[in-house]
């Protein structure tokens, strides 16, 4: 275990022992930093750029009054456990290349201070266990982010300022914690995830670009989703945890399937809400538009109070044998159904719902001559009222 | 009833009604930040939801 100074007057390249100095300010020589060694990088360094030419390690990364280059040509990991594992950036300094930075925090913390620096490359919060890593300072990455595959399953807590991603997120276990994980830039991006790794974090979509998401698995109590900007070609379902808030006006999701209440603070737009089993409370201070609601087994379906909801293509709400389908109170809800759209009630007790547009209704005797498939009544009608 | 408030934490949404002009054609879109650090996040956000929707229109 050592430290290596960064020291100017060298090739430039990572591994040769011409930009390496053994003491602060001192001669070179000293061998280049390996996974168990500290670089420091300051103000005697001389702004020395430094091309990282084959794949390479260090312990921690310290840089400070330093307004060089560092190459990510090959992958570079800063390994260090817990505290020994910093990471702090120079503000002025340039971090660019087409390989990956590295953070390999093996225990519980760590500390990523940017200092303004965009990390201009791919960045990897490579993990094999549960993590925290704490974000000093907005962190920037504009290349693509990745948690692999942790066969695990465990968590990587991302804690503090916001981590701003240019490229793709590629999530492949959960990740959560009380920093702000949001989509920047005009690159087309993606997210790709495993099934039920959760990202919980507050997340924002702000791209100035196109973003394509298939299935996405987020949030947890507390936490939202926000658009901002961008085009989101959602093509998949958005799988939201309860008690999470969708604020995602100005883009349309494809389908939604919610996890107990969810609630709206901007109108929620999708071509499906559906789920099977369980009960849903959508909540909030706006409603949805959607093309369908398909909620079966539903224990209760609840409605905000004075907000109306619409329904343009079919609700088929499948109700227990005690379920409710209802607003909050008796201040009802709106419910607006197109003409045309096609409505399936299976069981259940209607509380406090006006249906403004479209009702099942029968006028007047009917006939059903030379017909198929016209009318199911598989259970009770109730006795006759004008107003239900 | 006992209870214990072991921590609180509040986040704001600041939301802008904006109108923009999209060849030549005035229209109002309201934009929603999460959180702003400062007012020159929210100028940033309103630039960048500008820039999303031209494209979103040239791709229409």
């Amino acid at each position: 275990m050592a430290t290596r100074y960064l020291i100017p007057g060298g090739d430039g390249n990572y591994n040769s022992t011409s930009n390496w100095s053994a003491t602060d300010g001192g001669v070179s020589g000293a061998t280049f930093p390996v996974a168990a060694d500290d670089i420091i990088i300051n103000a005697n360094s001389l702004d020395a750029p430094i091309t990282v030419n084959v794949v390479s390690a260090c312990r921690s990364f310290n840089a400070s009054n330093y307004t060089g280059t560092w190459t990510i040509s090959n992958n570079f990991s800063v390994n260090g456990t817990a505290a020994t594992g910093n990471i702090t950036l120079s503000s002025g300094m340039t971090i660019t290349g087409s390989a990956s930075f590295i953070k390999v925090p093996t225990s519980t913390t760590g500390v990523i201070t940017s200092n303004g620096v965009v990390f201009n490359c791919n960045f990897i919060f490579q993990t094999t266990a549960t993590t925290t890593t704490t974000i000093t300072g907005a962190m920037q990455v504009d290349g693509n982010i990745t948690w692999p595959l942790n066969t695990a399953g465990s968590t990587n807590t991302i804690n503090g300022s916001t981590l701003s991603i240019g490229g793709d997120i590629i999530h492949n276990s959960p990740v959560a914690g009380t920093a702000t994980i949001e989509m920047i830039g005009s690159t087309t991006a993606t997210i790709t995830q495993v099934a039920t790794r959760y990202l919980f974090n507050n997340l924002i979509i702000n791209k100035t670009g196109i973003l394509n998401i298939n299935n996405l698995y987020w949030g947890t109590t507390s936490r939202t989703l926000t658009y901002t900007s961008g085009i989101v070609n959602h093509t998949g379902t958005l799988f939201a945890t309860a008690s999470t808030t969708l604020n995602t006006n100005g883009m349309t999701w494809n389908i939604l399937n919610p996890a107990g209440t969810i609630s709206f603070t901007s109108i929620f737009n999708a071509d499906t809400i559906s789920k099977a089993s369980g009960s849903f409370n959508f909540q909030g201070t706006h409603p949805f538009t959607i093309n369908n609601l398909s909620l079966s087994s539903a224990t209760s379906i609840i409605f905000a109070n004075s907000l109306t909801y619409t329904i343009n293509q079919s609700l088929l709400a499948y109700m227990t044998t005690s379920g409710t389908f209802r607003a909050v109170s008796s201040t009802g809800c709106n419910l607006d159904v197109a003409p045309t759209a096609t409505i399936a009630l299976y069981r259940g007790t209607f509380l406090y719902i006006n249906a403004r547009t479209k009702t099942l209704r029968v006028y007047k005797p009917v006939s059903f001559t030379n017909t198929q498939n016209m009318l199911s009544i598989s259970g009770n009608i109730n006795q006759y009222s004008s107003t239900i | 009833m006992e209870y214990n408030i072991l921590n609180r934490r509040e986040s704001l949404t600041v939301f802008t009604e904006v109108e923009f002009v999209f060849d030549g054609v005035s229209e109002t879109i309201e934009i929603a930040h999460f959180e702003p650090k400062s007012e020159e996040e929210i100028v940033q956000n309103i630039k960048n939801r500008y820039e999303s929707e031209i494209l979103k229109r040239s791709l229409e």
